[in-house]
């Protein structure tokens, strides 16, 4: 996990940015006001869709969403969520 | 609509098989207080909802719910692929088995099919959000007793996460229904979804 560009180190970074994006994103549905929260949701954001990119451009298909050009159909490639990560 | 993300919302590893903690995880998939009703439950409820605000919370809890019970799957998978059948009648699981072989199926840890009766629909804001309520602790209740049950850190961790996520959950639709009640919407006509 030293290697900063390494999958399961890009994988693992995606999960926390993302996880503290809908954290803030539950919290601002009933405190829509907080500009604090909103500030924390626009970073983590925008931090997890800037590694699943970097994820999705060096490892294969993530998030078939993401403006990055697919040079090949790698989202059907294993692994998928739910296999144990070697 | 929604779109997929190649990814568990926690990470899930798990080393060893064990047929009797997957029996027992997978009433979190389909049991009575499991990760479909809870998705199936607020998916449902939103659409007689009266504004964005409580449309949203319910969208997106249960739009969570969808990755838990992926998430859920996923510990019952890696606890069961692999076993010996020698391993599937010493833990437990023949008569699971029997019916699914290790395919993930929603029962609860008793058997019992996954049921729409688990869950309420009531198109009535305070018996909806009230029931969202109870939901959260009950499924709390369940993952503190999976907790007493097992004792493999890398199925502890994982639990663990939604344990705590059902707090969250309990902690927003509270502050939903509080500010319901309080007035905060007040000058938003409540919605019947009938016609005068």
């Amino acid at each position: 996990m030293k290697d900063r560009t390494s999958k399961a180190y890009l994988m693992r970074k995606w999960q926390e940015y993302s996880f503290a994006a809908y954290e803030a994103r539950l919290y601002l549905d009933t405190h829509p006001d907080s500009k604090a929260a909103l500030r924390y949701f626009n970073k983590f954001n925008k931090m997890s869709i800037a590694v699943s990119k970097e994820l999705q451009e060096k490892y294969g298909a993530v998030n078939t969403n993401l403006d990055t050009e697919l040079e090949s159909w790698s989202w059907i490639d294993m692994p998928w969520p739910w296999t144990k990560e070697a | 609509m929604w779109n997929y993300e190649k990814k568990l919302q926690f990470p899930i590893n798990i080393k060893d098989t064990d047929a009797r903690t997957a029996k027992i995880i997978m009433s979190q998939y389909g049991g009575p207080d499991g990760e479909i009703s809870a998705s199936l439950r607020y998916l449902s409820q939103r659409f007689t909802m009266p504004n964005g605000e409580l449309i949203g919370i319910l969208t997106d809890v249960g739009t969570e719910e969808l990755a838990h019970m992926e998430m859920v799957a996923s510990i019952v998978h890696q606890l069961t692929k692999g076993l010996t059948e020698k391993q599937i009648e010493e833990q437990g699981f023949a008569d699971y088995y029997v019916d699914h072989g290790v395919g993930i199926w929603p029962q609860s840890a008793g058997g019992i099919p996954n049921n729409a009766l688990t869950y309420a629909s009531k198109g009535d804001i305070i018996a909806d959000l009230n029931e969202d309520l109870a939901a959260e602790q009950k499924a709390r209740a369940t993952y503190d007793n999976i907790l007493r049950l097992i004792d493999n850190p890398d199925v502890i961790a994982p639990i663990r996460f939604l344990r705590q996520r059902e707090v969250v959950h309990y902690q927003r639709f509270g502050e939903a229904l509080d500010r319901y009640q309080n007035g905060d919407f007040d000058h938003i006509k409540v919605y019947t979804g009938l016609k005068k």
